[in-house]
Parts: C-alpha cells; sequence; structure tokens
C-alpha cells in the first residue's frame, strides 16, 4: 500500500523530467535519421554518432558527479553524498556501456573492425571497468565498502582525465574532435546539440529517480536496524 | 619543512619495520620472486614461437609478471598489519598518516624492486634478448616509474580492503583497471627499448607519461590515504 505522506510520493518536477525526456529523446531520434542529412563518406551509420559523442559526455557528467559525491563522503561522512556518487556511478556505467556499444559498431564501417585498440575507446573501456569495480565493491566489501568505493571512484575520475587529452598526448585512430572545432554542417550540428541537451535531461531525470531510490533504502535499513534493536523478527 | 622531516622520519621507521621483518622471514620476496618467475615461463609456454617478434611478447609478459607478483606481495604486506591489529597501533600513534602511507609504499616498491632483478633477466634468457648498456639503463628508468607508479596507487587501495570482507579477491579487481595506465606505458616503453631498433622519441614520451602518472596519483593517494583508513 503506497504511503500517503507527502514526501514519499514521487514530485511532480520528477513527472516533468520524465515527460521531457521521452519528448527531446524522441525528437532527438527524429532529427538524427530524418533531419540531418546523410554524412557523404561514412553513409547512414555515421548517425550512430548522435548518440555515441551525448553518451560519451553524459558517461563523463556521471563520473563527475560521482567524484564530487564520493569527496564530499570522505571529507563528511553523511550518507546524502554517498547517495549521490552511488547513483552517479550507476549512471556512469549505463551511459559507458552505451559508448562501449554504439563505438565499436561505427568502428566496425569507419575503421574496418570492430575494436583497433585506439588509445581513446581503450582508455573509456578501462574507465568504466574502474566503475563497474566501484559497485563490486559496494556489494561485497562489507561495512567499509562506501569508503572504499568512494575512494576508488575519485581515482576513476582522475583516470577519465587521461581519457580526454588521450587524442592529442598518444594521436590515436580515433576521430579528431571535430565537434569542438565546429567543423559540423549546420543540421548535423543543431542535431547533435539537441541530442546533448535530450540527454542531459535524461541524465538529470535518472540521477533524481536514482537518488529517491536511495534515500529510500537508506530509510529501509534504519527501520530494520530499528526492529532489531526491538527485537521483532523480520 | 619540520612536518615533512617528520613524515619522512616516521616513513623510514615503518619501511624499515617491515625491512627487517621480510629479512627475517623472506616470505614475500621468494613468493613473489617464484610466482613472477613461473609467470614469465608459463608465458613463454603459451606465447613464444621462433618466428614471431619476440621484443614484443618479452615486454607483455615482464610487466603481466609485474602485475601479478604485485599484487601478491600487496595482499601479503597488508595482511602483516591486519595479523595482531598492528594497523590500529600505527594509527594510534602520533605518527603522521602520510608517514604510514609513505612507509608501506617505500617497503612494497623496495620488495618488488628485488623481486624485477629475478624477472627481467627471466625474461631476457627466455626470450632470446640481448641488453646493451644504452638499453639496460632505459629499461632502469621504465622499471622504476612503472613500479613506482603501480605501488602508489596499489598501496592506496590495499590499505583501503584492510577491513573489507572478501579483500583477496577485491585488491585484484580494483587495483588492476587503475593501472591499466602503468602496463600500457610500461610494455609500450620496453617495446621501443628492446626492439631491435631501439625508438628513443617513444621511449621517452612514454616515461613522461609514466612520470606524469606517478606525479597525478601520489598527490591523489597522499589526500585520500587517511579517510580510505579511518571509520
Amino acid at each position: 500500500m503506497q504511503s500517503t505522506k507527502p514526501e514519499s510520493r514521487t514530485p511532480i518536477g520528477l513527472w516533468l523530467c520524465v515527460a521531457l525526456s521521452i519528448g527531446m529523446l524522441g525528437r532527438g531520434f527524429w532529427m538524427a535519421f530524418y533531419y540531418a542529412p546523410t554524412e557523404k563518406v561514412m553513409g547512414f551509420v555515421q548517425k550512430i554518432f548522435y548518440f555515441h559523442v551525448p553518451a560519451a559526455w553524459i558517461m563523463f557528467l556521471a563520473t563527475f558527479v560521482c567524484a564530487v559525491g564520493s569527496i564530499g563522503y570522505l571529507i563528511t561522512r553523511k550518507d546524502k553524498w554517498d547517495v549521490i556518487g552511488d547513483a552517479a556511478v550507476e549512471l556512469a556505467v549505463l551511459f559507458g556501456a552505451m559508448v562501449l556499444i554504439t563505438g565499436p559498431l561505427w568502428g566496425r564501417k569507419a575503421w574496418g573492425a570492430y575494436w583497433v585498440w585506439d588509445v581513446r575507446l581503450t582508455s573509456s573501456l578501462v574507465l568504466v571497468l574502474t566503475l563497474v569495480a566501484c559497485k563490486i565493491v559496494r556489494g561485497y566489501a562489507g561495512p567499509s565498502s562506501k569508503q572504499i568505493a568512494s575512494g576508488l571512484a575519485v581515482f576513476a575520475v582522475v583516470n577519465s582525465v587521461f581519457v580526454y587529452y588521450s587524442v592529442d598526448i598518444w594521436k590515436g585512430t580515433h576521430p579528431p574532435k571535430i565537434v569542438a572545432k565546429g567543423d559540423l554542417a549546420p543540421q548535423m550540428s543543431e542535431t547533435l546539440w539537441f541530442c546533448v541537451a535530450a540527454f542531459i535531461v535524461l541524465f538529470v531525470t535518472l540521477m533524481w529517480s536514482r537518488i529517491r531510490l536511495g534515500h529510500r533504502r537508506g530509510e529501509l535499513d534504519s527501520l530494520y536496524h530499528h526492529a532489531a534493536e526491538l527485537g521483532v523478527e523480520s | 619543512m619540520n612536518e615533512v622531516a617528520t613524515i619522512l622520519k616516521g616513513a623510514f621507521a615503518i619501511a624499515q619495520k617491515d625491512w627487517q621483518t621480510e629479512f627475517r622471514s623472506k616470505e614475500i620476496l621468494l613468493t613473489m620472486g617464484f610466482f613472477g618467475l613461473l609467470i614469465v615461463l608459463i608465458s613463454a609456454f603459451a606465447f613464444y614461437r621462433g618466428d614471431l617478434p619476440a621484443y614484443a611478447l618479452a615486454a607483455g609478459s615482464l610487466w603481466v609478471a609485474i602485475a601479478y607478483s604485485g599484487t601478491l606481495g600487496l595482499g601479503r604486506a597488508f595482511e602483516r598489519e591486519r595479523e595482531g591489529d598492528c594497523i590500529r597501533a600505527l594509527l594510534l600513534s602520533p605518527m603522521p598518516r602520510q608517514a604510514i602511507f609513505l612507509g608501506k609504499l617505500l617497503g612494497i616498491v623496495s620488495f618488488m624492486f628485488v623481486v624485477e632483478l629475478v624477472v627481467v633477466p627471466a625474461v631476457v634468457i627466455f626470450f632470446n634478448q640481448s641488453l646493451e648498456f644504452t638499453q639496460l639503463w632505459r629499461l632502469g628508468v621504465i622499471m622504476g616509474l612503472g613500479t613506482f607508479g603501480y605501488g602508489v596507487v596499489g598501496t592506496a587501495l590495499a590499505a583501503s580492503l584492510l577491513r573489507a570482507r572478501t579483500r583477496d579477491v577485491l585488491l585484484a579487481i580494483v587495483i588492476y583497471p587503475v593501472i591499466v595506465p602503468v602496463i600500457m606505458g610500461g610494455v609500450k616503453a620496453t617495446t621501443a627499448i628492446l626492439q631491435p631498433e631501439m625508438s628513443v622519441s617513444d621511449f621517452e614520451l612514454w616515461a613522461r607519461i609514466l612520470f606524469t602518472f606517478d606525479v597525478v596519483f601520489i598527490v591523489v593517494s597522499f589526500w585520500i590515504f587517511e579517510p580510505l583508513l579511518i571509520d
């Protein structure tokens, strides 16, 4: 039976975010497949770019938020920071998985192989693996899992800086950063930035939901402990 | 300056404790060294063929052996602190936390250097390589930078897992993703050194990258060590 306490009901703002996410993602798909012109060299498969690039940027954003939550927890030891860090690491893994699936699909057509051990792709893989290790630690390390996972997340975010500058330092085969230099056709640029905005709204929606879930789990744990103290059998 | 001297003095005292314990028991050195040798041997059986460029295999085998034997050593070095609750005694002492980190780092890095004195000749012999002086000192630089980077990350993470459940399994899971840049840089630089026409520019590039990694992660580890260790 759903609680009637006001703080338990889903906020109107979250419902609006859900609706906005669905709407913007729908429009983003339309723009990618119908509005943006087809790239003359790579053809239709180039359209993965409109989802691969925003997913990569959101992966880095989620990693940054995870680092903020982790640093906040390590300094203050307050659970609200740990909830933020835990939520962000899950979303970073989700968007990272999206990057690592769409990237090789694009690479198969562009470079003739699914995986060419390009340093940027490789470093993204390493980042995602580190974040997966954070989740494993949370599940299996026991009482000190929050601080271990937080510390590991800080290492992961420092690693992500190496990812961003890897193209310049290691001269990989990854496509050059044409987005930053503004070399895209206007309709392509418009589609890309709209997809980025859609992914940001999606990220905010998922973070908000996940943080609420984290708080509910914390409340449930407190109730279990309280019940155990009172001698109530679960 | 006083604080730096205190940290260095404390670190040296902890490292000396580890060295003395190890000198008496030789437990970590023997197990790490023998394990590293076995990894090189298995790699030679698994990958070495007469028609393949052996220098690339040698470089990969060397760093795999260092990574695996290093994890073994890290786990054992910190298990010693757990036994008898020595870590609590260290934390209760007036010694700065950074001194504990630096002392354990010095200990583990020195053990790894000793093990590398066994593993490097094994790689050279089993993979039929020859090392001139110009290659040898460059290899020494890369081993130093790579081992130090590995030690920095490994010491911080192993310390954080002191009170964790399933710490033996978790140590490998948490260390390997973070030290992949060290392994990547180590293998690339070692390949550049061992190949028939040594590539000095590649060696210098990867040496700079490893140095940057070491500097960045020692700063991060210095800051993060105490929050990871204290409940």
